[in-house]
């Protein structure tokens, strides 16, 4: 459990480092979140993925489901590990400030 | 200072523990533990049962964290050697008698034994709930096995390889890897656990990256964990066994060749295991313990060699018994000739592994049956035979393989989180999950796939039981 300051506001962040409250998250944040993720500057491609989950993720409320995302942005799963090494529900979620994904992947 | 631990009623595990001046200070802390409190939950492993959670006020003297850096900074040799001075006498038990023991073999590397000591002596496991993980870069390979007793060893990961087709390895690749456990694990290698894979047990959190490393340098492949096509059983097939119909060392190496992706990358809503079987005998038990079971099968009757059948007779072979035996009745010996009523053959191969002059039939081929399990939903189920017989074409068996595509396609598009394929047709119907996958339902899908009577107690083995009753 830990609070960061991200320009001038408080963020509370879970032990893995997932955003809290979601409400909070901004292309800023998502940004903020990469660079602690290790993947630099997001590209096109990463905004793409983090966009069609963050977009589920308002709709529906829960975090898709691996395939949705495959299906949906239509890049091959091992593609999607290259650009989020720590994976769909890892890595690609926490940039999107979702709250942790539950389940094994 | 004081701990406040949340412990299962049920065994003892700690499920939480907090600092009690940190519950009095910290509001997201208490709000978790009254959470808990509430919910009133065991243990992962002991879920099954409902029981107050067990509130104690233990007394911890030193801070844990200077403890568990020590123990992280002793070399692993000083670790087992100093565990080795305790004394271990319920394991000691099993290293008595004339068997090799398991024992024996755990004392020579660093496994901690005194976990399997207390184990031992509380009749029940110390080691706490297990399940996948991965680290980026490897998406699948990786399990974690927390520990309920931290003050003893702390939790175990380990890395699943996938051995070669056939379970043969060159002597250089075995020591290779051997030599990865040694330098990373406990030195205990698990081989072809049950679903056929290398286990390398107790990696360090921070050594898993390099262990994985040095496997894929070996030759060897990592992964099979989570919910993704998991490692690919098969029998050993042409390379020893007289009875096999399609050739399943290659069937393996093709299935590797095409789903490798579909292995390290899990994106099912549950596991699918794979399991290859050359001929009905099913040697893998393909149909009670994979999701998608491939089985070698024969059309035709089983064909009859006269003359070796003759000979076979001659020489004290009790055909009338076999015949007698046939599970449909398909056979009839007049002491001269023996026929087989092709309708009524059931393609058992009770006399195919009883008697050497009858042989599998041609126009061979695979049944691909779905849906076995042990776990989950309902219970065990036995699988749905989906195709009886599809072409096998060596070398990539595309057919087989487009038609498993298909099924898990299938169930990727309509089941739920978590739902094993045996389930998902169970809850739907085979008739409808057939018109999903596009396979014309048959007469052969209503039928018990498998009629194998080849299990048999000798005389001796009844007589023996019958005086113990």
């Amino acid at each position: 459990m830990a609070t960061v300051e991200f320009e001038g506001k408080p963020m509370d962040l879970d032990e893995d480092g997932f955003l809290q409250n979601p409400e909070l998250w901004s292309e800023a944040v998502a940004q903020y979140f990469a660079e602690q993720e290790g993947l630099g500057t997001l590209t096109d491609e990463h905004w793409k993925v983090v966009n069609m989950i963050r977009n589920y993720y308002l709709q529906f409320g829960v975090a898709p489901m691996i395939r949705k995302v495959v299906k949906d942005t239509g890049f091959e799963l091992k593609y999607i590990y290259t650009l989020f090494p720590s994976g769909p529900a890892k890595g690609a979620c926490k940039v999107a400030g979702l709250p942790k994904p539950t389940g094994c992947v | 200072m004081l701990m406040v631990q949340l412990a299962c009623p049920k065994c003892g595990f700690v499920i939480e523990q907090y600092g009690a001046e940190q519950l009095e200070t910290d509001a997201q802390k208490q709000k978790r533990y009254q959470y808990l409190r509430k919910k009133q939950s065991l243990c992962p492993s002991c879920l099954t049962q409902t029981a107050k959670l067990e509130e104690r006020r233990v007394e911890l003297e030193a801070p844990p964290q200077a403890e568990l850096m020590a123990e992280a900074e002793a070399p692993p040799e000083a670790r087992a050697e100093g565990e080795a001075a305790t004394p271990t006498p319920f394991c000691d038990e099993l290293e008595r008698g004339p068997w090799p023991s398991h024992v024996t073999e755990l004392k020579q590397t660093r496994y901690h034994m005194q976990m399997y000591e207390e184990g031992l002596r509380q009749k029940r496991t110390q080691w706490g709930f297990g399940g996948y993980t991965s680290i980026p870069g490897v998406a699948s390979g990786i399990l974690m096995r927390a520990s309920a007793r931290p003050d003893i060893a702390k939790g175990a990961n380990l890395v699943r390889a996938f051995c070669p087709s056939g379970t043969f390895y060159s002597t250089k690749t075995f020591r290779a890897l051997c030599d990865v456990a040694d330098r990373h694990g406990y030195g205990i290698l698990h081989l072809h656990a049950t679903t056929c894979d290398i286990e390398v047990l107790g990696v360090p959190k921070e050594e898993l990256r390099a262990t994985v490393d040095e496997l894929v340098a070996a030759g060897l492949d990592v992964g099979s964990t989570g919910d993704a096509y998991r490692n690919c059983q098969e029998c050993i097939g042409p390379l020893r066994c007289e009875m096999v119909l399609v050739d399943s060392v290659a069937m393996r190496q093709a299935y590797f060749t095409r789903f490798l992706d579909d292995v390290q990358y899990p994106r099912f809503p549950h596991k699918i295991k794979f399991k290859l079987s050359g001929c009905p005998n099913d040697c893998t038990r393909s149909q009670q313990k994979g999701d998608i079971a491939i089985v070698g099968v024969f059309r035709d009757p089983p064909r009859i060699d006269e003359a070796r059948l003759d000979d076979w007779v001659k020489n004290g072979g009790d055909l009338a018994h076999v015949v007698r035996m046939c599970p449909t009745r398909a056979m009839e010996w007049d002491g001269r000739r023996l026929t087989i009523d092709a309708d009524a053959c059931v393609r058992c191969m009770y006399c195919i592994n009883k008697c050497p002059a009858i042989r599998p039939g041609g126009d061979r081929g695979v049944a691909v049956l779905a849906g076995g399990k042990m776990r989950g939903k309902y219970g065990p189920l036995q699988p749905f035979l989906i195709a009886p017989l599809v072409p096998a074409i060596p070398p990539d068996f595309k057919e087989v393989f487009d038609l498993c595509a298909k099924i898990t396609d299938v169930y990727d598009e309509h089941a739920r989180r978590k739902e094993r394929l045996g389930d998902f047709i169970y809850r739907t119907g085979i008739d409808e999950f057939c018109r999903l996958v596009g396979v014309a339902p048959t007469p052969q899908q209503m039928v018990a796939p498998r009629i194998n009577p080849f299990y048999h107690w000798t005389p001796e083995e009844l007589q023996a039981s019958r005086k113990e009753a």
